[in-house]
């Protein structure tokens, strides 16, 4: 267990260097939020409330989901390249698990990610919006359901990464991901302003619990929900958690078989 | 306006040299980073800037026609020197003149002037058959069809492509593909041809046959060629003249032979005998191999001539066979190098 | 005679990047597929999200789908014919400007014309497609004047962001950034913007000038905002042409920190 948080905090440091790359993703992060906020103020005007969300509620509950989407930590990227530069090979002789090196390496990146990320909105947002949509005390639970989703996050991706064993280019289905995320996971809009049958399926998918549970949670915080979210992305962690590892180890055995 | 004596001397010299460089001085603004991390906090607000002197006032001219190989270690001066050449930086000071323009000032008219090849930059498309970057260029020379037609068929011909250019690039073997880009490089007929590594990575056969085109077509065309090279083999094959430039100066321009006799007295001797070795000592003689019947040796002929070694040999020995040669030009740089 | 050797130049670089793209044929089809699917998506995004709210300020959903062909159609066209206008900053970085310096054409027009993006070709041909069905026949040569102007004022914004090269590290994710940044702009309704945002969108950065104007202009023509967007696009460009040929000047002396020399 403590090689991997090593390996955490030597990707920690390394990802200190890359600072400006976090902040300029930070910085087009805040424009969208700008956009948006100009958007709900003309979809506002004249109404206090949209299917219980006021609009502070509404901002601050994209900034949650913004700051998740975007932590992305390019683990499709190096494993894809792994597999098909053969550098895996080498991954297989370390003295450390394949999945937990990665996800060492990616919780790292995605979290300092979604923390700067988060900052630099909250600023935007509470200047804008005149305050905070959420409660203090509520913080800690936050984060636990916030790195959840982020774990969440990390196993659909990686199940997508090691489809590389057998696909070329495993860049399209991660697009396929982005797009359902983006869509049944609340990015842009809680699921609330879908249409009943769509919001309906989309609450008990799985990318719904890595966005927008996590971001209604935060702007309007329910313990018994906190519990049953908290549930749900656990059942959904060790589903995917599973999926990799079998589609990982029918990998390797192809490898072994073939000479990669 | 009539020109002057010496304007219309300077014309005629000009139309004589396809280069010409007087006094050259290109110096770089480089910023100085101390160690760790205060070095990194301190470079950001209390900058330290030194002047770097990449090129330290280099002459010479280079005759139309002329195969000059340009040589020195890596960050000499050699390819900022190049590109001032080809007007892609400007000088600290100095003059320059490159078939009768200043680059920096007539780029764009001296681009029609020149060619380059550049073994690790290549020009043509990866993806396609050269035929079409060919085109391409002709655009971009903006070649009269007819012309270019012809002075296609000429190149292609003349460097054996014919069956190579429908195939896309990436297909080809380094040799093929070195030999297509420096096609790519001569159909608009540029009166001067820098080539920066061309036959990097190649195999041997390939290397002479493309050190044997471009003998060919410096004799047919006179084109100026200036070769930089690692590959020592080049430049003795090619030139016949070599600047050698090292910390931005130039510290050789001449002949090879002539520096070859310059910079290093040493020779080697490679002698078979009738009879058994059993051994030889003069002054300034190292033996380099040896066998029962053979033996490898080489002299400094600034302490024990040539003559004397001979007469010494023939008075001991019978001998077989005797082969005398220089030093390997590879020694004769890295000697330069070391010196300056 | 300079205009017409301009436009044959482009002209036979894009059957060059064409080739190239009918070599790959694959990967060129299903790049473009792509894009046109994900531009679907947003078709459907909007139309729940109007289906639910109706308006915003003055747009309906008619209106976002002429926003969504003009910056498709502009985006796309650049991609095709300039498509190496969002890597400039690299370009420069990279010191592969010293390839296009030492030949006879002005290289800025052929840094921008020597790449072809595959997934443009998607967004062109969705965006040709959309104004098909949401503009009228009557209205389609101006629409055509329109994506012109929002081109020059795309590829402006993208030469100023990529000379950043010229002067500044880290200036490549810098101009990916701006430029994604104008882009998102472009992408969203430009009736959210009112006051002093839709002044500095329209006055300082002119983002709103890519697919807001346009969509207006289509809606209600108005010759003084036909005539602001031309100001714009050709004030821009201009500006745009100024600062990268400072920058070459400074290239030139060799003194840039930032490049690979």
């Amino acid at each position: 267990m403590k090689k991997y948080f090593e390996i955490s905090k030597i990707n920690f440091l390394n990802n200190i260097v890359y600072i400006s790359e976090f902040l300029l993703r930070a910085v087009f992060i805040l424009i969208i939020l700008f956009i948006f906020i100009n958007i709900w103020k003309a979809i506002y005007s004249g109404q206090n409330l949209i299917e219980g969300y006021t609009l502070a509620m509404i901002m601050w509950y994209m900034l949650m989901t913004e700051s998740i989407v975007v932590s992305g930590s390019g683990v499709v990227k190096e494993v894809n390249k792994d597999v098909q530069s053969g550098d895996l090979a080498y991954q297989l002789n370390k003295p450390y698990s394949y999945i937990g090196y990665y996800f060492a390496k990616s919780m790292s990146y995605k979290i300092i990610s979604f923390v700067i990320t988060f900052a630099m909105g909250s600023i935007l947002v509470s200047l804008m919006m005149g305050g905070f949509a959420f409660t203090f005390s509520n913080i800690p639970l936050i984060i636990i359901v916030v790195l959840l989703a982020l774990v969440l996050d990390f196993f659909m991706l990686l199940c997508i990464a090691l489809l590389a064993f057998w696909m070329e280019d495993t860049n399209s289905i991660k697009w396929i991901y982005d797009k359902l995320l983006f869509t049944v996971g609340g990015m842009l809009v809680p699921l609330e302003i879908l249409p009943k049958w769509l919001a309906n399926i989309s609450n008990y998918l799985p990318f719904s619990f890595a966005v927008y549970h996590p971001a209604k949670l935060f702007v309007n915080f329910n313990l018994s929900n906190f519990f049953s979210v908290i549930g749900f992305q656990l059942i959904y962690i060790i589903v995917f958690m599973i999926i990799s590892i079998l589609i990982y180890k029918k990998g390797i055995r192809g490898v072994n078989i073939n000479g990669g | 306006m009539g020109k002057s004596k010496k304007e219309e001397k300077q014309d005629k010299n000009s139309i004589e040299n396809a280069i010409e460089v007087r006094s050259l001085r290109k110096n770089f603004i480089s910023k100085h980073k101390e160690e760790g991390f205060k070095g990194s906090l301190k470079s950001i607000f209390k900058p330290r800037y030194s002047d770097v002197k990449a090129v330290d006032d280099i002459s010479f001219d280079i005759k139309r026609g002329e195969l000059v190989a340009f040589i020195g270690p890596n960050g000499a001066g050699k390819s900022t020197t190049i590109k001032i050449l080809t007007g892609i930086l400007y000088p600290t000071s100095g003059n320059v003149r490159v078939s009768g323009f200043v680059p920096w000032e007539k780029r764009k008219k001296l681009a029609f002037k020149i060619g380059s090849v550049f073994g690790q930059k290549p020009q043509l498309w990866y993806h396609l058959p050269s035929i079409d970057t060919f085109n391409l260029l002709s655009k971009i020379y903006e070649l009269e069809p007819k012309k270019y037609k012809k002075r296609l068929d000429y190149l292609v011909n003349l460097f054996e492509i014919k069956d190579l250019i429908d195939i896309p690039v990436r297909k080809l073997s380094l040799g093929q593909r070195m030999r297509c880009e420096i096609v790519g490089s001569l159909l608009h007929e540029p009166e001067i041809l820098f080539l920066d590594e061309p036959t990097i990575g190649l195999d041997i056969i390939a290397k002479q046959k493309i050190r044997e085109l471009i003998r060919e077509l410096n004799k047919k065309e006179k084109v100026t060629v200036l070769l930089t090279s690692h590959d020592t083999q080049d430049i003795e094959n090619l030139c016949k003249r070599i600047i050698i430039i090292n910390h931005g100066k130039m510290v050789y321009d001449g002949g090879i032979d002539k520096l070859k006799e310059d910079y290093l007295k040493k020779k080697i001797i490679s002698v078979k005998f009738e009879d058994e070795f059993r051994g030889l000592k003069l002054n300034g003689m190292r033996i380099i191999n040896q066998n029962k019947y053979s033996i490898d040796l080489e002299v400094d002929t600034s302490k024990t001539s040539m003559k004397k070694l001979i007469d010494e040999l023939m008075t001991k020995y019978e001998i077989a066979d005797i082969t005398i040669s220089n030093t390997p030009i590879e020694e004769v740089i890295a000697e330069i190098y070391k010196r300056r | 005679m300079a205009v017409k050797n301009f436009f044959k130049f482009i002209w036979e670089y894009f059957k060059v990047n064409l080739q190239s793209a009918m070599e790959y044929r694959t990967s060129f089809i299903i790049q473009s597929l792509f894009m046109i699917l994900n531009d679907i998506v947003w078709v459907i995004f909007w139309f729940i999200f109007f289906n639910k709210f109706n308006v915003i300020n003055n747009w309906q959903f008619a209106d976002i789908m002429v926003m969504m062909a003009v910056i498709t159609a502009a985006w796309g066209f650049t991609g095709v014919f300039f498509g190496n206008f969002r890597y400039l900053a690299s370009v420069i970085r990279d010191g592969q400007l010293d390839f296009f310096l030492a030949l006879p054409k002005e290289e800025l027009t052929h840094v921008l014309i020597s790449k072809s993006k595959f997934d443009a070709f998607g967004d062109l041909i969705f965006g040709v497609v959309l104004a098909v069905i949401f503009i009228p026949l009557a209205k389609i040569p101006l629409l055509i004047l329109l994506l012109v102007l929002s081109c020059m004022i795309l590829i402006g914004f993208a030469i100023i962001l990529g000379s950043l090269s010229f002067y500044m590290g880290s200036a490549v994710e810098t101009a990916e950034t701006g430029l994604m940044g104008v882009l998102s702009i472009a992408s969203y309704p430009f009736s959210a913007f009112t006051g002093y945002t839709k002044f500095i969108l329209l006055a300082l950065i002119p983002a709103g000038f890519v697919s807001g104007i346009p969509v207006e202009i289509l809606k209600n023509f108005s010759l003084t905002w036909l005539l602001l967007m031309v100001l714009c696009a050709v004030v821009l460009l201009a500006l745009a042409i100024l600062i990268f040929k400072a920058g070459v000047k400074r290239y030139e002396s060799g003194n840039l920190i930032n490049v690979r020399m």
